[in-house]
């Protein structure tokens, strides 16, 4: 056996974590809207600006509000042990700062390259991990029954190229549905099959009988069937080609990628962006652990430290490869917290603060943090939402040349934010 | 100002009289039949519908030579289209469909014909859906059925077991299956693995193992946390309950799940007591017990998701959310209202609080030191004491004063039977489960009052089960494909194999990266087709014929070639083992892999098969299933390639 001198394959699928299992377990597509499960959407022409790369960062768990500390007095008093002032944050204004972790971006924000929204939320936000983070990938909408997730009907606008989309966090609602869903992958560094008797010959032959078997196949086309060749074919056709194109260098970077799970994903994200013959325009990332019911401090202080790292180097290398101007990284959680319940943590809440970051991004503080009162006024979290977080993906999708309508419908009516240049 | 009559000249008087009476015919008109027609059409009816209430037939018609496919939905017995609507499915049924075109005079059109012939051809299956019944399956048994009712509810079947179920029949087997018998070797191979992750002795040869140690019976935290991991994969893989171990999974790894890696050393014992919880919850059935003890439970409700730091002064919510969520009632109805409030969620916390951890060194025999303990306790001070209202406003409303309250009202609460129905219908039937299957299905687990058993031998004896149109429309879990494999081929695998591939796989039991659990769908991605074909070249490629049989007394030779059978048969045998359908033209595709050898030709081939120098070219090399001929080149890829085909990801 030659288990000892092989890579550990948990490491090319553990950046599926908790958020992938939580986010796809009871999908709409087994049980709620089963009909509509794998269709595809209406397909658009090639129609989207060439180059430009929308990055979904996930904080999967439901991040909690001190990601940007609030400074009002009523924040502080309700969240005693947890909340920071200017004192010990990174502030953007007299109300508002970022997590001391985050200097390097504080210094896009310098640069005006970083956009802080806040209240963002949707109607009828719900407060379970599962079905919130049905609403954010989905994005329908009350009551809709546009199919798939969002990413998934935005690369179907992008049916140019194979790898339009490219989850490297696994497979979930997002990335599910038609006719050009995002590619999932996890890991590029241990991407590959291995070898039959560890020989060419006898590989090929076998891989070439085992295509052949598949494609002849006439078993009943069940949903799950279809979603599993889809599958295998989609890995087939994506291994060699993704292999070859983003073995290449990446340019020097101040800061190298650290050693994080999270920042091994960025690193590969960054690959991607380096690869502009991939023709990607949607890359997802996750990172899980902000499910923090106790103990916030010492969880953000390690999660915040990691998401920084990748964060930092991506857009270093973005920078040095000439296309921070094309990319675009969001920020997205399925849920905020409560304010501080008693255990150093918090519980489920509502409406967030979301980040977008970019070379095109109009960086400011969008809108004021939650007010004084609003936060004296509140129960144990800040329910409703200010911001429609379609709203801010709309921006960005329109920006790259797509056609928001048909990825997030319903949603016409949105007023811009401004927040590209 | 001008007007459009100023350009018309004066009739004379007969146009004009002619005129008159047309205008008074218009009149008329408008007044009787346009009123009519308008208001029905500002009237038109709409039967708005949820995708719960609905289902999918296909009907299959034959006009001449050509064989016409339609999916019809079905709502109220009634069969129809749904289309979208921007409030949401619309449902027209075919009766209304007919007798508008009826009433278009339109009777004589092929559309009207079809139409009819569809209502006609569908009207039973609305109205008695067969693969939506719990009735009882009265077709043949045969080995077919057996595989499926297997790999749903047992991990899949060695060939033994499956000729016993087609010898003894549906009802004996389900019955067998069902019906809990301690296992003395199975068991203490468990208590063996758990102690060190190591058996004393290998199982198949009887070779002692010299890493393995023994633990202190006196001391609860005397084990290793990954050493009851292997343990469970173990048990698993080699017992011969696989329907209360599969029914372990399910309640563990896929509904309410705790990661088992989140204890100290101090408090392993809970591990321990959970899985006694789990385990007690299979074999007897009894999920209302089984979430009571959840309610106080170390590792889940108290540990894992935060019950221990729940004050009734300064509450937590996270249990009292999950013991809904995931854990009874579901956050919503079939008619996907929700069943609880955030406010019931912030009362039924109060009535959860209470409890916390205590840490104390205890003097344990058998122990030099004193060992320390981290342990539950309900301690009153913590507990909310005023009593509090849950399910608020509804007719569920409940006033309770602690968690065993909370517990009852929810067992009260018909979302709790339908959630456990909705749940084991996606895991156990088809993925899709409209109201009345899953009506059904609670209505017999509220019968038996919460025991999962009944429900469960109903299903398995159902029409629902067997029906084509539920065949191969679940996804197996990496966990089944793994442990389906070993026990369909018989082909050992040791502890630390086990281990090792279900890692592989990214699904160790009890390890699951959320409380959610494991979802096969997100299994079954690109990533992990790439992960579980590894996996079986990692077996392939590593695991000799020769070495099976030293080692683990496994005879790959004398399962599938005792006969020396042609390369036609030996893949029949591997396919029908791994319940993959194949077709002609995919048993000549293996045929030929398995006659031919495909390499470089070279100078000494080009006479023989007239191939080019350098190119590769199909050489013959005819299968050898005699025990001196070239069997192992071809038998182990061949259960490879069969075991990464798509079919074998279904069940």
């Amino acid at each position: 056996m030659k288990k000892a001198s092989r890579m550990n394959r948990r490491g090319f699928l553990s950046t599926v974590c908790a958020g992938t299992c939580g986010a796809a377990i009871h999908q709409a597509s087994y049980g709620g809207s089963g009909m509509f499960a794998y269709g595809a959407p209406p397909v658009m022409g090639a129609m989207s600006a060439p180059g430009s790369v929308f990055i979904l960062v996930n904080l999967a768990g439901g991040c909690s509000y001190n990601i940007t500390p609030i400074y009002h007095a009523a924040w502080r008093d309700r969240n005693p042990t947890i909340s920071r002032g200017p004192e010990n944050s990174l502030a953007l204004n007299g109300e508002q700062g970022l997590h001391p972790a985050f200097t390097y971006l504080k210094q896009i924000y310098d640069e005006g390259n970083l956009a802080l929204i806040n209240g963002v939320g949707l109607p009828s936000q719900s407060r379970s991990h599962d079905e919130a983070t049905t609403q954010w990938f989905r994005a329908n909408g009350q009551g809709g029954n546009a199919d798939g997730g969002w990413a998934a009907r935005l690369t179907s606008q992008a049916a140019g190229s194979l790898f339009s989309g490219i989850s490297l966090a696994g497979t979930n609602d997002l990335i599910r549905g038609g006719t050009n869903p995002p590619r999932a992958l996890s890991d590029l560094a241990n991407f590959g099959e291995d070898r039959l008797y560890w020989n060419d010959e006898w590989t090929g032959f076998f891989r070439d009988t085992r295509d052949s078997v598949m494609a002849q196949s006439s078993t009943q086309q069940t949903d799950g069937m279809q979603f599993v060749k889809s599958s295998m074919e989609n890995i087939q056709r994506s291994l060699e080609i993704i292999k070859a194109e983003t073995s290449r260098p990446l340019p020097g970077i101040p800061d190298a990628f650290p050693n994080t799970g999270f920042a091994r994903a960025c690193q590969d994200a960054a690959k991607l962006i380096a690869a502009p013959a991939l023709g990607v325009r949607f890359i997802f990332l996750q990172q899980g652990g902000y499910d923090t019911h106790s103990n916030e401090i010492n969880s953000h202080n390690n999660l915040f430290g990691q998401l920084h790292g990748g964060l930092r180097s991506l857009i270093q290398t973005a920078k040095a490869l000439g296309r921070w101007n094309d990319v675009s990284i969001a920020t997205m959680s399925e849920f905020c917290r409560t304010v501080e319940n008693g255990n150093g943590g918090t519980d489920h809440g509502a409406k967030a603060p979301l980040m977008l970051m970019g070379g095109d991004v109009a960086g400011r503080v969008v809108n004021p943090a939650p007010s004084d009162a609003e936060i004296r006024a509140a129960g144990s979290f800040l329910s409703g939402y200010d911001v429609d977080f379609r709203q801010i993906y709309r921006e960005a999708v329109t920006r790259m040349g797509f056609n928001a309508d048909l990825i997030f419908p319903n949603t016409i009516s949105f007023s811009p934010l401004g927040l590209f240049r | 100002m001008r007007t459009v009559f100023d350009n018309i000249s004066a009739p004379r008087p007969l146009a004009r009289g002619i005129h008159l009476l047309a205008i008074v015919a218009l009149c008329i008109g408008l007044v009787l039949v346009p009123t009519d027609a308008f208001a029905k059409k500002r009237k038109k009816k709409v039967v708005r519908v949820k995708l719960s209430d609905i289902f999918t037939i296909d009907v299959s018609l034959r006009s001449g030579r050509k064989v016409i496919n339609q999916e019809l939905a079905c709502y109220k017995k009634k069969p129809g289209r749904i289309s979208e609507t921007r409030k949401g499915l619309a449902f027209n049924s075919l009766d209304d469909q007919l007798k508008k075109m009826r009433q278009a005079g339109k009777q004589k059109s092929k559309k009207y014909k079809l139409t009819a012939r569809l209502l006609k051809a569908s009207k039973k299956d609305c109205a008695n859906p067969k693969f939506l019944a719990l009735t009882r399956y009265k077709g043949n048994f045969g080995e077919k059925e057996a595989k499926i009712l297997f790999e749903r509810f047992a991990f899949g079947g060695s060939p033994q077991q499956i000729d016993r179920a087609v010898r003894i029949g549906l009802a004996a087997t389900v019955t067998e299956l069902t019906t809990y018998q301690p296992d003395a070797r199975i068991d203490a191979q468990v208590a063996d693995i758990t102690c060190d992750t190591y058996l004393a002795t290998n199982p198949w040869n009887g070779e002692p193992d010299n890493r393995n140690e023994s633990c202190n019976p006196y001391y609860a935290n005397d084990f290793r946390t990954d050493g009851l991991r292997k343990a469970l994969s173990w048990r698993m893989t080699y017992s011969n309950q696989p329907f209360f171990d599969r029914l372990f999974f399910w309640l563990h790894d896929e509904r309410l799940s705790v990661n088992l890696s989140v204890v100290g050393s101090d408090e392993r014992h809970a591990l321990a007591t959970y899985v006694g919880i789990v385990d007690r919850a299979a074999r007897t059935g009894d999920y209302k017990q089984y979430m009571r003890s959840l309610n106080t439970d170390h590792l889940m409700a108290l540990d894992w998701l935060d019950g221990a730091v729940n004050r009734g002064f300064n509450p937590n919510e996270n249990w009292a959310r999950e013991f809904w969520e995931l854990g009874t009632t579901g956050p919503s109805d079939l008619n996907g209202n929700p069943v609880y409030s955030n406010f019931d969620i912030a009362q039924a916390a109060l009535a959860h609080s209470g409890w916390t951890f205590v840490t104390e060194d205890r003097t344990i025999p058998g122990e030099d030191d004193e060992r320390r303990f981290r342990y539950a306790s309900f301690t009153p001070g913590f507990h909310y004491q005023g009593p509090t209202t849950i399910f608020g406003g509804t007719p569920h409303q409940a006033v309770v004063y602690d968690a065993d309250d909370v517990l009852e009202a929810t067992f009260r609460h018909p979302s709790t039977a339908e959630s456990l129905a909705l749940d084991m219908c996606h895991q156990f039937i088809r993925p899709d489960c409209p109201a009345i299957l899953v009506r059904d299905l609670a209505k017999t687990i509220r019968t038996e009052n919460y025991n999962l058993l009944p429900a469960f031998r109903r299903v398995m004896m159902s029409n629902a089960v067997y029906a084509n149109d539920n065949r191969e429309s679940l996804i197996k879990h990496p966990v089944e494909l793994l442990i389906g494999f070993v026990r369909q081929t018989g082909i050992n695998l040791t502890v630390d194999e086990l281990d090792w591939w279900l890692n592989e796989l990214d699904q160790r039991p009890l390890n699951p990266n959320s409380v959610f659990g494991w979802n096969e769908t997100a299994l079954a991605g690109e990533s992990y087709v790439l992960a579980w074909r590894n996996v079986v070249l990692d077996i392939v490629n590593g695991l000799s014929p020769e070495s099976l049989l030293e080692n683990r007394g496994y005879d790959m030779h004398a399962r599938y070639l005792s006969d020396n059978p042609s390369a036609l048969v030996a893949i029949d045998r591997v396919a029908s083992g791994l319940n993959i359908p194949l077709n002609e033209a995919q048993r000549q595709a293996l045929e030929q892999y398995m006659n031919f050898h495909r390499t470089t030709c070279r100078s000494w081939h080009v006479q023989s098969y007239g191939c080019t120098e350098g190119e590769l070219f199909l050489e013959r090399r005819q299968f050898d299933s005699y025990p001196q001929g070239n069997w192992d080149d071809k038998l182990r890829p061949l259960i490879g390639l069969l075991a990464m085909l798509p079919e074998y990801r279904m069940k």
